[in-house]
């Protein structure tokens, strides 16, 4: 690793004498060493072994490395010596090809040191050098065995003779394609047979007027695509875009005919591939209409998340805590509650017995949180190699080495990378705290380390110095979860195909129960408490009266207490291991498998707890107390000051259980309250484009009927108190519009269609309209009650101890 | 994929997230500030408590109210035990109530129904003499005044007939001390409708006063008064007839304790103040602290975080005199791509991982990229003078031509945000000279109304100035002129925007919305339609600006904001009548011309982006002539699609041509091959426009060689 703490020594000359780095500059040599490192290896020291993740290559500098492939067949369980690396050569080189995991298992022979180079930032080094990595002939080796594994595990090739399989093998031409890149449009003249290595392929249609895209399916690694204009040599009648960064191969359309001919099944075979991936995706919508289209709207982030951040909003109270939980542990929240919304069903089990989260359907913030992408592109821009992973496939940043030249914040589509100040340990001095080639870029302009990179690029690393992310341990209502689409959403496994099985979450399972049992204690104890005390059968200075005061008091220091585990993060944040500060620039060094079962939270007993002490807390008051009317102006501002606290949180717990599934109904994205202030401009701004271009008919229905119906005063209430999803209201709209239509109309669908071209945008901007004050009243009883609740208690515990020592120590006085 | 599948899976609203040129800053969201102070504010609130009982002890009023029972019972020692305790054996709780037997025996009601009641348990000693409240009497100590007692409050009856007539007495200096008990009405008005006169107790009350705190005056409850007749204690009722008979003295003044509703009061008031300003004060400790954090990041702060920064604003308002140009250090330059998100105008680009000056004509001589560069291998080195440059100062005067301000395109900064500042810029400088100007008809006249000119007036009306707005066509023609749905923002923001005009990324409908609504709702004064040709100088400090219409506006101010788009430069070429309607030089919408031939005359950034967009329509027909072999400017993003579309002959490129003539239905060129004959329906001439000097000339503004 890189020790930071005191200058690195460079690397050996004789290291750049091995073949692949012979070529490299001044200043890529300097980049790889801050970013690689050097390691020694002992006899039989195992170094990574086959399917883990592969980010970086290796140069032997001296000593042997061994490389072993697990056997199959015959030889299934032996190790069998594939190659051994010596001084000079290089090994681990598939890091170079996206989404790569190991091929071999590697181990010293004897001692051994070896250079480890990240493999991104080497094909940067290798780029500024004039060379391309990608034209060494073990690279193109390695290519030409990668498509030829490829098309193997392509159903219709495994039938193809093995000629043909070499001509397919010859005629394929390897592509790459960025996110949104287009392989081909609408109309292009038919250019070849695609074939995905990696990847995942939209095919599109833009509609003609209001520029929406269709999605005609999402094809994948092994998919095959364009053969249907093939033949004939039609332009092509749909587009495909790249969904994120692809490696596609092209079959030319005269290799293509040559195989065809040779082999007349071949088109048959296609087009039931074709056609079972299209039933297959067909049949996944099918099930569940409503929540597949959120999760195929960007099926590519579901692909590649191994660990996202989901709140389930129909449970979440929208407190904020995991941000402010965030904030606390690093310094900024890397974290903002904000963003696409999914509706989909979890394979998540909930507790040991019930499989209760396979049935419902979760209505899942993905706020703006890293999700470990399985090929991050944050990783591969970065132009220091700031950014590793380590094995478990956490993705990391080092600071030391960030530039703060915000590449990856660009980079990343979901905007989980944010540029943050720079702080620095107080420990150190600042030089120590930065890489040496950010060190001489300041001495070069004559700044101060700080002046000259003062952001830092922040995200979420999964809070890798302790066992569990803090924003997941401190959701009061275990509504956060981080989860890996692939294996956990029900639709996403139909349809990229599941990966292990579903995996458990172990909730507090008591919940109900508990609140059940004090809330039924806290009526009793309210009606007999008040009814003893009207018979005057209860005092406050004696007997029972005195013991329900004593109980309450209790009971109110156990609910302030409710602040500790709250707000002390520290108290229970445990730290993954003692040296923490050795973890932190850690590159790639295995840890411990991650859990089957996902963290939980470690808020929600305490939470459960405050709402139950607080339900028996009333009755226990009337039994002290009475109705007042007490003349110790102490007692009476105990009271007062109690009851006000003891009503605005019962008032809370009332909107935390009625008001987030109601509220989550009514939003189309995750929204942060403050967001919601401009909203209304925004709608209007949205709904005169909707408008404009429009028929008469349109217009004159958005002016005449849906307007006035979206602005109504107190409308948004009424969506909130019938609880219904905005589709709901959609359909309902639009059935009253039709009905509404002259008759005319009515009876030529073309007709209608053709007038009422837009209608549904314009609905469906007036629906959010109208949904707005709604969702804004929402969030402030969500939210505004906290404040006061909070804000009373100091004074309440210094009423409550006066009192205390008032009819105790000083009663005889 | 079988296109003949009909039905597709799913409709998508938004585009594809992808990446971005600028990137997302920290974001202090109200999750992270909303809990800030809560704890400040709660421990000031508990200060405050502990303040206001601390200032209440100071003024020396007890804190627990002692209730009063009675002055006999307090002058015979007894405290609250005496009668609340509990039973010593069981260690139950008795009855308070029932502990006045334990002194008071054989006290029955001499009254049969009042026997009756006692006996069944529903009256109690405590029913007539509620022990806590108002147990009043009058007592009479031998040798001095009789007192006057309630509700621990004493008076001493010292001066009055009923002291006199106690001094009289033949045992005035030797009788035992005596309390007489008052039952006041209230007591009584559980079973008694005291204010009836038919009511068995009507007579027992004094005349007609049947207030709850009136005494009642028959003591013959437990004693009948024959029975008392001639005793001194018959005596002594007489007098406390005459003592309850008297006004008691106000409450208030000889209460010791105050009211203790108001106290509660006071001291939670206090307590909330307290945290309240604890919590607003740690709340803007901690804003200022954010502030300051991201200012560091900062360079140049965005408007949305702090507020412009007026001095960054002013350095960036000046156009440079020479050419500047980016010079990158290829050894230290780490391909990180800042500098080329940074450029507004695609001048850099990234090759093999180094970035380079792709389009040095380009380069608008901000320093965008340099302040964007991490490690500072980008430098901006200045070149060789600018040509055509207007001479300004800093209020954006022309030099030579006094009273003529000028602001956006045509000072040579280009971007809609400069014009917005200039503007504002402008309009500020202007003020303070107009104090000393002669009084006329306007103060200041603005020339167009684009983005300058709109914000010009903005900050003019801000001002309270008179000002008009002289614009040509309509307000934001520049705008309306571009293509359906063009993103007009697609830059990123690193310049303080001063001023109040609107303007974000956005689309170009967005935005002409927008804007028209300002000027709408802010009632600007533009006369549109309105082509200004000169200017006249009637007198010292006088302008007259001269329209085409011959209307003359008088103003002590011009400012000039028409930009460089002017009047779009045309074929030299004669066009025929028939194909007068079908040459145009903007295009507003690609979806007009959809299934038309079209042939578009250049191959700047407007012409290619025209050409993208006809060429995504339906069956539409594109040919592009240009006169040069290659473009040598534009975006990159434009030059690639372009390439794209003529690739895959969605786009016929016919470079290195000229048009020859123009007939009816179409157009001869000659290219490299020859003559060619294209037929076609619309001629779209985008090949730049002329830039209005000869109207610069007019106001006198020279230009730099």
């Amino acid at each position: 690793m890189v020790d930071l703490h005191s200058a690195p020594a460079a690397w050996p000359e004789p290291l750049y004498a091995a073949p692949v780095l012979r070529g490299l500059d001044a200043s890529g040599r300097r980049t790889i060493e801050d970013a690689g490192r050097l390691r020694a290896l002992r006899a039989g020291q195992p170094l990574y072994g086959a399917a883990e993740l592969a980010d970086s290559f290796f140069v032997v500098e001296r000593g042997e490395v061994e490389l072993h492939a697990s056997g199959r067949g015959l030889d299934a369980g032996q190790q069998l010596l594939v190659r051994v690396a010596r001084a000079g050569e290089t090994f681990g080189e598939e890091a170079t090809l996206p989404h790569a995991r190991r091929l071999y298992t590697a181990s010293a022979r004897g001692e051994a040191q070896v250079a480890e180079i990240p493999a991104a930032l080497f094909r940067r080094a290798l780029g500024r050098s004039g060379l391309d990595e990608r034209d060494g002939p073990e690279h193109r080796l390695l290519r030409r065995r990668f498509t030829a594994d490829l098309l193997r595990s392509v159903a219709f090739v495994r039938a193809l003779a093995e000629p043909d399989f070499e001509l397919l093998l010859d005629a394929a031409v390897e592509h790459e394609f960025d996110r949104g890149d287009r392989i081909f449009a609408v109309g292009d003249p038919p250019d070849g047979l695609w074939l995905i290595a990696q990847g995942l392929v939209q095919l599109q249609r833009e509609t003609d007027d209001s520029g929406k895209i269709q999605v005609g399916a999402y094809l994948s690694d092994g998919d095959l695509f364009g053969d249907a204009e093939l033949l004939d040599n039609r332009p092509r009648t749909l587009a495909a875009v790249a969904m994120g960064a692809c490696r596609l191969l092209r079959i030319s359309p005269s290799g293509f005919r040559q195989l065809a001919d040779r082999n007349p099944g071949l088109l048959t075979s296609l087009r039931r591939v074709t056609e079972q991936r299209a039933s297959m995706q067909a049949a996944v919508i099918e099930q569940a209409p409503n929540s597949t289209r959120h999760v195929f709207a960007d099926l590519y982030r579901m692909q590649m998340a191994r660990s996202l951040l989901t709140i389930d909003q129909d449970t979440c109270v929208r407190c904020g805590q995991c941000a402010w939980a965030c904030e606390q542990v690093h310094g900024v929240a890397r974290l903002v509650r904000r963003g696409d919304k999914v509706v989909t069903r979890l394979r998540v089990l909930e507790s040991p017995k019930r499989a209760s989260g396979a049935g419902r359907i979760h209505d899942l913030l993905l706020p703006n949180s890293c999700q470990h992408c399985q090929n991050p592109v944050c990783m591969i821009d970065c132009p220091t190699g700031a950014i590793g992973r380590d094995a478990a496939g956490e993705v990391f940043i080092r600071e030391a080495l960030c530039t703060g030249c915000g590449n990856c914040a660009k980079a990343c589509p979901w905007e989980n990378i944010r540029m943050a100040p720079r702080k620095l340990a107080s420990g150190a001095a600042a030089k120590d705290q930065f890489a040496p080639a950010l060190v001489a870029a300041a001495d070069r302009k004559h700044m101060t380390l700080e002046q000259m990179f003062p952001a830092v690029a922040t995200k979420c690393d999964l809070c890798r110095d302790y066992e569990a992310p803090a924003c997941v341990q401190s959701c009061p209502t275990e509504s956060l979860i981080r989860l890996e689409p692939q294996r956990d959403f029900a639709e996403v496994a139909a349809l990229l195909g599941a990966s292990g099985a579903g995996r458990r979450i172990d909730r507090v399972r008591v919940g109900p129960a508990l609140l059940a049992i004090s809330a039924t204690l806290g009526l009793a104890t309210t009606i007999a408490g008040a009814g003893l005390h009207r018979a005057g059968a209860l005092q406050a200075g004696f007997g029972w009266g005195l013991a329900s005061g004593w109980i309450a008091a209790l009971s109110l220091v156990g609910l302030v207490a409710h602040a500790v585990p709250k707000r002390m993060l520290k108290l229970w944040m445990r730290p993954r291991d003692r040296n923490r500060h050795q973890n932190r620039d850690r590159l790639a060094e295995p840890t411990e498998t991650p859990a089957a079962n996902l963290p939980r939270s470690r808020v929600r007993p305490f939470y459960l707890l405050h709402i139950g002490l607080g339900l028996l807390l009333p009755g226990l008051l009337l039994a002290h107390a009475g109705f007042g009317g007490h003349a110790d102006p102490v007692a009476a501002s105990l009271l007062v000051l109690t009851w006000a606290t003891l009503a605005i949180g019962l008032f809370g717990a009332a909107t935390h259980a009625l008001l987030p599934s109601r509220l989550a109904a009514l939003e189309r994205r995750g929204a942060l309250p403050e967001d919601l202030v401009g909203e209304r401009e925004h709608l209007l701004d949205r709904l005169q484009r909707e408008l404009s271009g429009k028929s008469n008919l349109v217009k004159r229905l958005t002016a005449d009927f849906l307007l006035p119906w979206a602005l109504a005063p107190l409308g948004g209430v009424e969506l909130l108190i019938r609880g219904r999803d905005l589709h709901h209201h959609q359909d309902h709209l639009r059935a009253r519009i039709d009905a509404a239509l002259p008759e005319e109309l009515r009876e030529q669908a073309q007709a209608r269609a053709t007038a009422l071209v837009g209608i549904d945008d314009c609905i469906r901007v007036c629906v959010e309209l109208r949904a707005l004050p709604a969702r804004r009243l929402a969030n402030a009883l969500l939210r505004g009650w906290l404040m006061p609740h909070v804000l009373l208690t100091g004074a309440l515990l210094v009423a409550l101890v006066v009192h205390i020592s008032l009819v105790t120590l000083f009663a005889a006085a | 994929m079988a296109s003949s599948d009909p039905r597709p899976l799913i409709e998508l609203r938004a585009p594809l997230a992808a990446r971005r040129r600028s990137a997302p800053k920290l974001e202090r969201s109200s999750d992270v500030t909303r809990p800030r102070g809560w704890l400040y504010g709660s421990l000031a609130g508990a200060l405050g408590l502990l303040l206001a009982l601390a200032i209440d002890l100071g003024t020396g009023a007890p804190l627990v109210r002692q209730r009063s029972f009675g002055r006999a019972h307090a002058q015979a020692g007894l405290t609250c035990a005496t009668c609340h305790h509990a039973d010593e054996q069981s260690g139950v709780q008795l009855d308070p109530a029932a502990a006045c037997r334990e002194c008071h025996a054989n006290k029955r009601s001499v009254r049969t129904p009042h026997a009756k009641q006692i006996v069944a348990g529903t009256l109690q000693c405590t029913t007539c003499h509620p022990i806590h409240q108002a147990m009043g009497g009058v007592g009479f100590v031998s040798g001095a005044a009789p007192v006057r007692f309630r509700d621990g409050v004493e008076v001493e009856l010292g001066s009055t007939d009923i002291a006199i007539a106690v001094a009289d007495r033949p045992t005035a200096g030797n009788f035992a001390p005596t309390s007489v008990a008052l039952v006041e009405v209230a007591a009584c008005a559980n079973c008694h409708r005291v204010d009836r006169d038919d009511d068995p107790m009507a007579h027992c009350r004094f005349g007609d006063r049947h207030g709850p705190s009136d005494p009642i005056v028959c003591f013959d409850e437990h004693q009948t008064i024959a029975s008392a007749a001639a005793t001194e204690r018959a005596s002594l009722w007489e007098l406390a007839r005459e003592a309850a008979a008297l006004e008691l003295p106000a409450a208030s003044g000889l209460d010791p304790t105050p009211d203790p509703v108001g106290r509660v009061g006071l001291w939670l008031g206090l307590s909330l103040g307290c945290a309240g300003l604890g919590l607003t004060t740690r709340r803007a400790w901690a804003r200022r602290r954010d502030r300051l954090e991201l200012a560091a990041i900062e360079r140049k702060p965005d408007e949305r975080e702090g507020g412009p920064s007026k001095a960054d604003a002013a350095a960036l308002l000046h156009p440079a005199e020479r050419r500047r140009l980016p010079t990158v250090d290829t050894t230290t330059c780490i391909g990180c791509s800042a500098c080329v998100d940074a450029c507004p105008y695609d001048v850099l680009d990234i090759r093999n991982y180094v970035a380079v000056v792709a389009r040095p004509a380009d380069c608008c001589g901000l320093t965008l990229c340099e302040q964007r560069c991490p490690n500072g291998s980008l430098v901006i080195h200045e070149g060789e003078r600018l040509p055509d440059l207007p001479r300004l100062d800093d209020r954006l005067e022309a030099q030579g031509a006094p009273g003529i301000h000028l602001a956006g395109d045509i000072t040579g900064l280009p971007l809609i945000r400069n014009a917005i500042n200039q503007g504002a810029h402008a309009v500020q400088a202007i003020a303070p000279l107009l104090r000393s100007a002669p009084r006329v008809e306007h103060e200041l006249v603005i020339v167009g109304a684009g983005p300058a000119g709109i914000s010009a007036a903005l900050e003019a009306k801000r001002l309270g100035l008179r000002y008009v707005v002289l614009e040509q066509a309509s307000a934001a023609e520049s705008i309306r002129s571009f293509p359906r749905g063009k993103l007009v923002f697609d830059q990123p923001l690193g310049m303080p925007v001063v001023g109040d005009l609107w303007l974000r990324e956005s689309t170009k409908e967005e935005l002409l919305g927008k804007w028209l609504r300002i000027i709408r709702s802010q009632a600007l004064a533009i006369r549109e339609g309105v082509r200004v040709t000169g200017i006249e100088r009637p007198a010292a400090g006088v302008l007259r600006v001269v329209t085409a219409s011959g209307e003359r506006f008088t103003c002590a101010r011009v400012l000039l904001a028409f930009g460089r788009r002017g009047t779009p430069r045309k074929l030299e070429i004669p066009i025929p009548d028939a194909m007068l309607d079908h040459v145009h030089y903007s295009l507003a919408d690609a979806r007009s011309f959809a299934g038309r031939r079209v042939l578009i005359v250049g191959l700047g950034d407007v012409a290619m982006e025209a050409a993208i967009g006809l060429a995504g329509q339906v069956d539409t027909k594109v040919t592009l002539s240009y006169r040069g072999n290659e473009a040598r400017r534009g975006k990159r993003r434009n030059v690639d699609e372009l390439a794209r579309l003529a690739r895959k002959g969605r786009v016929e490129l016919i470079l290195a041509s000229t048009i020859e003539a123009i007939e009816p239905g179409r157009v001869r060129l000659r290219g490299p091959a020859g003559a060619l004959v294209r037929e076609i329906d619309s001629i779209f001439v985008m090949i730049g426009s002329v830039p209005p000097k000869g109207l610069l000339d007019a106001f006198g503004v020279t230009t730099s060689q």
